[in-house]
Order: C-alpha cells, then sequence, then structure tokens
C-alpha cells in the first residue's frame, strides 16, 4: 500500500525531474520570441517576435537546408529498410551457413564509432565520385544504420512461426515469394519503429553531413543550422527561432508516435 | 528443407553487406592498415611507418587529455545519470497518473538534434547573460552565478558531462524500467509477506535483479562517451586551451585540418581497441552471471 506521504514524494521527485527536462526547452522557446536588446530568459516574451522566425528561415536559408534534410532522409530511410529487411531475413533462415557470425559482424555497427572510418570512407567516395552528393551522404548513412534494424527484424522473425513459411513451401512458394507476400506484410508493426527510428537518425546526422558535404548549398539542416552561430554572434532569438524551426518536425512527430520512437531507440539495448 | 539454399542466403544478405562493407566495416578495417603509414589522405603514396605513429601517439599531450575526458565524462555519466535514471524507472514503474507522458517528456530529449542542444545549453551557461548566471543570481547564489561554464576549462568537460546527462537519464531510464518489468510481481509479493519496507524491497530485491541492465546500460554510455563528438564539437571546439579533447575531435582535426591522415587513423583505431575491449568485457560480465543464475 502507498501512503498519501509516499505518493507526495514521489510526486515531488517527478515533478523536480520534469522541470529539469522541459526548462532548457522553455527558455529557448521563451527568448526565441524575445528582442536581443531586452533578453530575459527568466521571463515570458512580453511582446512576442514571431517576425524572428521569419527572419531566421529567411537570412538563415533555411529553406533550401529542409529540401536537402527531406531528400536525404528519403533516400536513406527507403533503402536502409529496403536492405536491412532482407539481410535480417537472410541471416534469420541461414544458420547452416553461419549466418550468427555474419549477425554480429553487423551488430559491430551499434559499437564502433563511425569516425573510426570516416578517413578511409572519404576517399571511397570520392573515388566514385559520390562525395559532396546526397546520395554519398545517404550511403553512409544506411551503412553506420543498419545494425540496429537488423537487429531487430532478426528478433520479429524468431517471433513468427515456422509453419507459415512451411505451408508456403508446400504451396509451391520459393522464399522471395514467401517473403514479400506473406512475410513482408506481417513486419509493418516493426517496419514502423524502423521507418521512424532510421529516419530520425538521418534528419539528426550532424557528423556525416559536416564531413561529406563540403559546398554550402548542398548542406542538410542541422549543418546548415551550425552557420548560424558565425553569422548571428549573440543574436540569441534569431538563432534560437531557427533552432526551433529544425526541432519542430521532430516534435510534432514524437507527440504522435512516441511509443514506437522510444520501442525503436531503447530496442538495441533490451534483449528482445 | 531447402527453403534457403546458399544462393537465396548471399542474395538476401548481400544489398546490405556490400553497403556495409564498402562505407562502414570495411573503412573502419582499412584504418587498420593506413594507421601504420604517414599517409596525408590525399595522395595514393602511403609509406609504412611501423609502429611510430602509435608511438607518436602516446607521447600526444592531447591523447592525454582525452583519456582524461573519457574517464571524466563516464564517472559523471554513470554516477550522475544512472543513479538518477534508476530512482526515475522505480518510480515511474507504479500505477500513476500520467504516467506515460511523464516517462514520455523525460525520454524526448533522447531525439533532440545535438545542433539544437549544444546552442540551447550554451545559453543555458553564458556568462552574465544566460539562464543559470541569471537564475542563480534571482535566487542570491552569486557564487555560482559567477560561474563560466564554458569558458573555464577546468569546468568546461563538466558542463559538457551535465548536458549529456540532460539528454540521457530517459534513455537509460526506459532500459531500467523494461529491466524493471522482466521481474516477476512474485518476487515482490514474497518479500511483501517476509515484511520488507519499500527501503529493503530497492536494496535487496530490485537492485540485485537489475544488475544485467545496470551492465547493459553503462557500458553503453561508457561507450557513449568514448564516442563523444557532437556536444564538443558544437559547444567548444575542444577548447578552451584543448580542455574538452575527445578522441572525436582529435581525429576530427587531424584528419580535416592538418592532414594527418595516417596519425589520426591510428587514433581511431586505438579508440576503437578500446571500444571493443569494453564490449568484451560487458559481455564476459554478463554471461558470467547468467552461468551464475
Amino acid at each position: 500500500m502507498t501512503t498519501t506521504l509516499q505518493k507526495t514524494s514521489i510526486y515531488t521527485v517527478l515533478i523536480i525531474a520534469l522541470i529539469i527536462v522541459l526548462v532548457p526547452m522553455a527558455v529557448m522557446v521563451s527568448v526565441s520570441l524575445q528582442t536581443p536588446s531586452t533578453i530575459n530568459p527568466l521571463s515570458l516574451p512580453k511582446d512576442p517576435q514571431w517576425s524572428n522566425y521569419t527572419e531566421a528561415f529567411r537570412t538563415g536559408n533555411l529553406l533550401p537546408y529542409f529540401g536537402n534534410s527531406i531528400l536525404v532522409l528519403v533516400m536513406t530511410t527507403a533503402a536502409a529498410i529496403g536492405v536491412s529487411v532482407l539481410a535480417a531475413y537472410g541471416l534469420h533462415h541461414g544458420k547452416r551457413y553461419k549466418s550468427d557470425a555474419m549477425s554480429t559482424f553487423f551488430l559491430m555497427g551499434l559499437i564502433l564509432p563511425a569516425f573510426s572510418g570516416t578517413i578511409p570512407a572519404f576517399l571511397v567516395l570520392r573515388e566514385i565520385h559520390l562525395l559532396n552528393t546526397h546520395v554519398g551522404l545517404s550511403l553512409i548513412q544506411i551503412a553506420s544504420g543498419l545494425a540496429l534494424p537488423i537487429f531487430l527484424y532478426v528478433n520479429f522473425f524468431k517471433t513468427v512461426p515456422t509453419e507459415i513459411e512451411e505451408a508456403a513451401l508446400v504451396d509451391g512458394c520459393g522464399p522471395w515469394r514467401t517473403f514479400l507476400k506473406i512475410i513482408f506484410p506481417l513486419t509493418l508493426p516493426i517496419t514502423a519503429t524502423c521507418i521512424i527510428v532510421v529516419a530520425i537518425n538521418s534528419w539528426n546526422d550532424f557528423f556525416n553531413p559536416l564531413v561529406y558535404l563540403s559546398s554550402p548549398d548542398m548542406r542538410t539542416l542541422p549543418v546548415g543550422l551550425m552557420a548560424f552561430k558565425s553569422q548571428y554572434n549573440t543574436n540569441w532569438p534569431q538563432m534560437f527561432a531557427g533552432a526551433a524551426l529544425v526541432a519542430l518536425p521532430i516534435i510534432i512527430l514524437y507527440l504522435f508516435v512516441q511509443r514506437f520512437i522510444i520501442k525503436g531507440l531503447v530496442g538495441g539495448a533490451v534483449k528482445g | 528443407m531447402k527453403f534457403m539454399n546458399f544462393r537465396n542466403y548471399l542474395l538476401f544478405i548481400a544489398p546490405a553487406l556490400l553497403i556495409y562493407l564498402l562505407f562502414f566495416a570495411g573503412p573502419i578495417f582499412s584504418g587498420l592498415y593506413y594507421g601504420f603509414t604517414d599517409w596525408n589522405g590525399f595522395s595514393f603514396k602511403a609509406d609504412w611507418v611501423g609502429l611510430e605513429n602509435f608511438r607518436e601517439a602516446f607521447r600526444d599531450p592531447l591523447l592525454l587529455t582525452a583519456l582524461k575526458n573519457m574517464a571524466i565524462l563516464s564517472v559523471v555519466v554513470i554516477v550522475l545519470q544512472h543513479s538518477a535514471s534508476i530512482l526515475l524507472a522505480v518510480l515511474l514503474d507504479q500505477k500513476l497518473k500520467g504516467i506515460v507522458w511523464m516517462r514520455a517528456i523525460i525520454f524526448f530529449p533522447v531525439i533532440l538534434n545535438t545542433v539544437v542542444i549544444g546552442y540551447v545549453w550554451s545559453y543555458m551557461y553564458a556568462p552574465m547573460v544566460g539562464f543559470l548566471p541569471k537564475f542563480f543570481a534571482a535566487i542570491g547564489l552569486n557564487g555560482l552565478a559567477q560561474l563560466d561554464w564554458l569558458g573555464d576549462p577546468s569546468l568546461a568537460i563538466y558542463a559538457i558531462a551535465l548536458v549529456m546527462v540532460w539528454q540521457y537519464t530517459g534513455y537509460s531510464m526506459m532500459i531500467y524500467l523494461a529491466g524493471l518489468q522482466s521481474v516477476s510481481g512474485e518476487i515482490y509479493e514474497a518479500s511483501s509477506i517476509d515484511g520488507a519496507g519499500p527501503w529493503n524491497k530497492f536494496w535487496k530485491v530490485t537492485l540485485p535483479l537489475l544488475i544485467p541492465s545496470v551492465i547493459v546500460n553503462t557500458v553503453l554510455s561508457v561507450i557513449g562517451c568514448m564516442k563523444m563528438f557532437e556536444h564538443v564539437f558544437i559547444m567548444t571546439q575542444g577548447g578552451p586551451a584543448n580542455s574538452t579533447q575527445t578522441f572525436g575531435i582529435m581525429i576530427y582535426q587531424y584528419a580535416f585540418k592538418t592532414s594527418q591522415m595516417g596519425y589520426g587513423t591510428a587514433m581511431a583505431m586505438i579508440l576503437s581497441v578500446m571500444i571493443l575491449g569494453v564490449t568484451f568485457v560487458q559481455i564476459k560480465l554478463l554471461s558470467r552471471m547468467e552461468v551464475a543464475n
């Protein structure tokens, strides 16, 4: 039985935690609506300057960056999901071809730091003329983000009863038709999780576009946003309006599908 | 059952394997070779220099700073983030009103863009004008209000560690929650019957059962601290006076600022080997626990 005193102390701790999490976000939004000369982080904006947002969007050149980010996100997500669901199905059924060792090899992608291979990968992209292109960036993002969807799919396939595949085999279906017609439709819930996680990682990726995209008009949002720092040295309201615009799509997405997001991001760490 | 023959198996894994080999694993492994050369990254000429890069690396004062910062980040994160997240997980494992939303809000910073986080926290810390100095001044803590969090070489790495704690407490909390939910209710009932209070239950039942989650979770955090790049790059760029250098920042600088690619790759190899070592220890610990159970 929980007593009233215990309940009160539990809520007190939780409310303190929520405040610590939310205050920086509230400060960002509040400051983004103030004027540079009269910033007060401790108070709400008295006369909200919505023009900071339009101004940030225009002078920060955010429109093309949004376009670049979306393009990379779509390519990365579509391809990453496609190749990882196929690979996971092969790994699941390929036990007699030492697929466990192969799985471990893929899973190393979860722990090895991508920047250990940055310099050679830079040269690979240069050799195949994909340096400073969105396709090149996508390929790097797919490769470094494959491990998690593969892991989630392999765990999912373990829960699919083998009778389904045996029945399909008896009916004359090969592995490809079985996969496309029967198994892939079953994966849709886990595919939704994988899409969201891969998409968020692509949207938030800072390191890869920083390294592999050199010309300013190719940049994606996070790197584009970096330019604000030098451009508006102390214009915090405008910087924060830009930052809020970059965060907004993720915030909206999170409001609707937070369960999937949490499941996907934590899934790699918890034994399935 | 000849359901999946070798040819089909290869065809299924080929697209992923090809991309993974060309753009992730291959580059990391070829670093094994380049780490032993004086390669500048632009010419094809890379002369074998043996262990020279590694000898130089261990004499490099920056490597020592990076190791020290890796240790500071790991200790701060393990102590603060993991005690906070275990506490929050235990509290949020109960039936309370609005619990789903509380979990969701605490998790939220995990998915925020690092550039956004870096900007917000640069402002939180900004001397004189930022949130923390103004807040501490308003409540009369003038000593704290005077601190230049990111500008003081002895403080900056701790300031960055706090940002990581702020961002990732929700992440480790969720992993602990998953661990708690796999503990069966019967054990708690049994301990209640034996007369254990909530305090005793936590120390004698909950925590011991959580140990596997603690191992996985803290090792993930340590690996995260070892790979530290983005937060530092955005908030301090490794400064002031190199006090926030990390392996990630050094490798980036050697590779793209001074074109010492062979040397930078050697550093990357040292880091990868350390990360593999930490992971190996984790697997050993976990498998020993499974045997003990």
